[in-house]
């Protein structure tokens, strides 16, 4: 029905290589610096609800970062990847043109990397001088 | 759902609906204080950032449309018209051209439904067996050398794995266990 070729190399290479991105790459779960930034801000926003803006505000009113909505956003759908956070659909406003909010929360899993992520930290600071007597 | 707008559109491009819509709200919200010219711009930078997420993640469902672009624009070679190419080249008569067609059509749907039914019922195991599944049908066709490869590759592997991935990234396989939860 098809023709036929000879050239089996490419097939071959392209499932190795699917193989690797879709399997391989999910299993990696580090933290990166920003992803404990954005944990961080919906940690302290717990109480009042955590979503785009508030998150936004929080990191800028705490940190001297600026981070576009860009980076929060696809930040967030990593860490949902990952199974670091989830979310739910919150209330619509009339300033957000009727749009619903979407809040979002640390699971335990997100929780324990953090905790292993700034452990890490803490213990490669240990003895070093640079912070003061804070991790002496 | 709201009307869609161009931003919502855009945005939509490289996320589900649900959270373009939420994306476009938080950006309405803060353009209240920082203006018009701030949303738009933002909506392309998120835009983009949200694409090269995309590209980063799944590159496959950003290249396949392009590679399937360029072969069509470039390359003149645009499978679902080869039929017709080929009744044209050597007279075959009309049903045995449409068969030609529609099996290719089969092929990719069958593939497709597969891919998603494998991530929605076996969401820990499913991508595995897709690849498994990918694996095997690409070793049949090598070593038998029944089709060329590249059309096994197009017409049945890739709507296997594009299945799956659709069905992952629209958590397909959460909506079935909420489902069950319910029913329980």
């Amino acid at each position: 029905m098809f023709e036929t070729r000879k050239n089996i190399s490419t097939p071959w290479l392209t499932t190795c290589y699917m193989y690797y991105i879709f399997v391989h790459m999910n299993k990696i779960q580090n933290l990166g610096d920003f992803e404990q930034v954005v944990l961080l801000a919906i940690l302290r926003l717990k109480a009042v609800g955590a979503y785009g803006v508030s998150i936004r505000n929080e990191i800028s009113e705490h940190t001297k970062r600026n981070p576009t909505p860009g980076a929060i956003y696809t930040t967030l759908e990593r860490m949902e990847t990952k199974g670091f956070v989830k979310s739910s659909e919150g209330e619509a406003t009339p300033e957000r043109g009727g749009r619903a909010k979407r809040y979002y929360h640390v699971t335990v899993k997100g929780l324990n990397a953090l905790k292993k992520t700034q452990g890490d930290y803490r213990n490669l600071l240990k003895g070093l001088d640079i912070l003061g007597d804070l991790y002496a | 759902m709201h009307k869609p707008s161009v931003s919502l559109v855009l945005l939509a491009f490289f996320t589900t609906a649900e959270k373009a819509e939420e994306i476009e709200g938080d950006l309405l919200e803060q353009a209240q204080i920082h203006g018009k010219p701030w949303f738009i711009l933002h909506v392309f930078l998120t835009a983009l950032a949200l694409g090269r997420q995309t590209l980063l993640q799944q590159p496959l469902l950003v290249l396949l449309p392009g590679y399937a672009v360029y072969e069509l624009v470039v390359k003149l070679q645009l499978w679902a018209i080869l039929p017709l190419r080929r009744y044209l080249q050597y007279e075959l008569d009309y049903p045995a051209t449409l068969l030609l067609f529609s099996t290719r059509f089969v092929w990719i749907i069958t593939g497709y439904l597969v891919g998603m039914a494998l991530i929605r019922y076996l969401p820990k195991t499913g991508i595995h067996v897709a690849i498994g599944a990918a694996t095997l049908i690409m070793a049949r066709v090598v070593m038998l050398n029944e089709v060329s490869s590249i059309s096994a590759l197009l017409f049945l592997v890739m709507p296997i794995l594009l299945g799956g991935f659709h069905a992952k990234s629209r958590n397909l396989h959460e909506q079935t266990r909420s489902k069950n939860l319910i029913s329980d």
